[in-house]
């Protein structure tokens, strides 16, 4: 895992995270990051879902 | 592995999934709200700060000792804290009516994975048992139809997404417009003074130091904050408060397509 994203691990696992500006872009960075697991989750979940739907 | 099992194996993936999307969901909320207010903590800081250091300029140049104007500058500092409260209560507001939209449609989309599961199910079912085409036709018009609705709820968090840009970008701006420290013209004057105006000013800050530092320094933001008081921090408060009603409108009517 990529440095900046350790902050972003840290706070999500509700550890406290000094809010400095540099802290806020890593931040930021995750996100954006995590806005791209959702759309590929949803992608996958539908995926998963139309496969059930061919048998 | 009977039917029964399959299907209930399937579902307990269909549910793991689910709970991994609102986990990541629900983070990235967290990370976007805990930015939003910490840039609000940072400018309403910035502002003090800045305030502070107007003032304490000022009475630098008017050879004012900090603690005549103590009382006066805490006031100064309370009134602009008061004013930025009511203009952040705004734009959080409107930041938290966001969360709310978000959560929703994140909500119905998964209310719409499970049903296009439900659906896919009763399908499997029906041609297990041999049933006629026809019979499961409807089930496949109305995965059809959740699948759009997938798509316009995607469209709701989209604009969401956008929603909270802008958000920041707008605060950003009116925080800008409204309670940046200017420079007024007496004070500029006197930075730039030569060695002559330092002399006459020595001379007239031993006899009317504090009587110029009050008329040109706490009047400038005195005034400020009474103009704040009773007409500018209204008038964007009231902007805000349309530009929620705006983009809920927005929201509705987009809702509704995704309903109709």
């Amino acid at each position: 895992m990529s440095e900046d994203f350790k902050i972003g691990e840290k706070f999500i696992s509700g550890k406290l995270v000094s809010l400095d500006e540099e802290n806020v872009e890593k931040l930021d960075k995750m996100a954006k990051s995590l806005k791209q697991v959702e759309t590929n989750m949803k992608e996958n979940i539908i995926s998963k879902i139309s496969q059930k739907q061919g048998r | 592995m009977d039917g029964a099992q399959t299907v209930s194996a399937e579902n307990k993936i269909l549910i793991n999934d689910l709970k991994q999307l609102a986990g990541a969901e629900e983070s990235r909320v967290s990370i976007i709200s805990a930015i939003y207010i910490r840039l609000n903590d940072e400018m309403r800081l910035k502002n003090i700060q800045d305030v502070k250091k107007d003032i304490s300029y000022g009475a630098k140049s008017f050879g004012q000792l900090p603690e005549k104007y103590a009382v006066s500058m805490n006031s100064i500092v309370r009134s602009y804290i008061e004013e930025i409260n009511k203009f952040m209560k705004a734009y959080n507001d409107q930041f938290i009516n966001v969360l709310n939209v978000i959560h929703n449609a994140e909500q119905k989309q998964k209310y719409y994975f499970y049903k296009i599961r439900e659906n896919t199910i009763m399908k499997s079912v029906c041609i297990l048992a041999g049933k006629p085409e026809d019979s499961y036709k409807v089930l496949d018009e109305e995965i059809l139809d959740y699948k759009k609705k997938l798509v316009l709820y995607e469209r709701i968090i989209a604009r969401c997404d956008k929603e909270f840009e802008d958000c920041k970008i707008r605060r950003d701006r009116d925080f800008k417009e409204l309670f940046e420290v200017k420079e007024e013209t007496g004070l500029t004057v006197i930075k730039k003074r030569n060695p002559v105006v330092k002399l006459v000013r020595m001379i007239t800050n031993k006899f009317r130091g504090y009587k110029n530092f009050s008329r040109i320094v706490l009047q400038k933001h005195a005034s400020i904050i009474n103009r704040m008081k009773t007409e500018t921090i209204a008038q964007y408060v009231k902007g805000v408060k349309q530009d929620i009603v705006d983009f809920s409108g927005e929201i509705d009517e987009m809702v509704q397509k995704a309903n109709a």
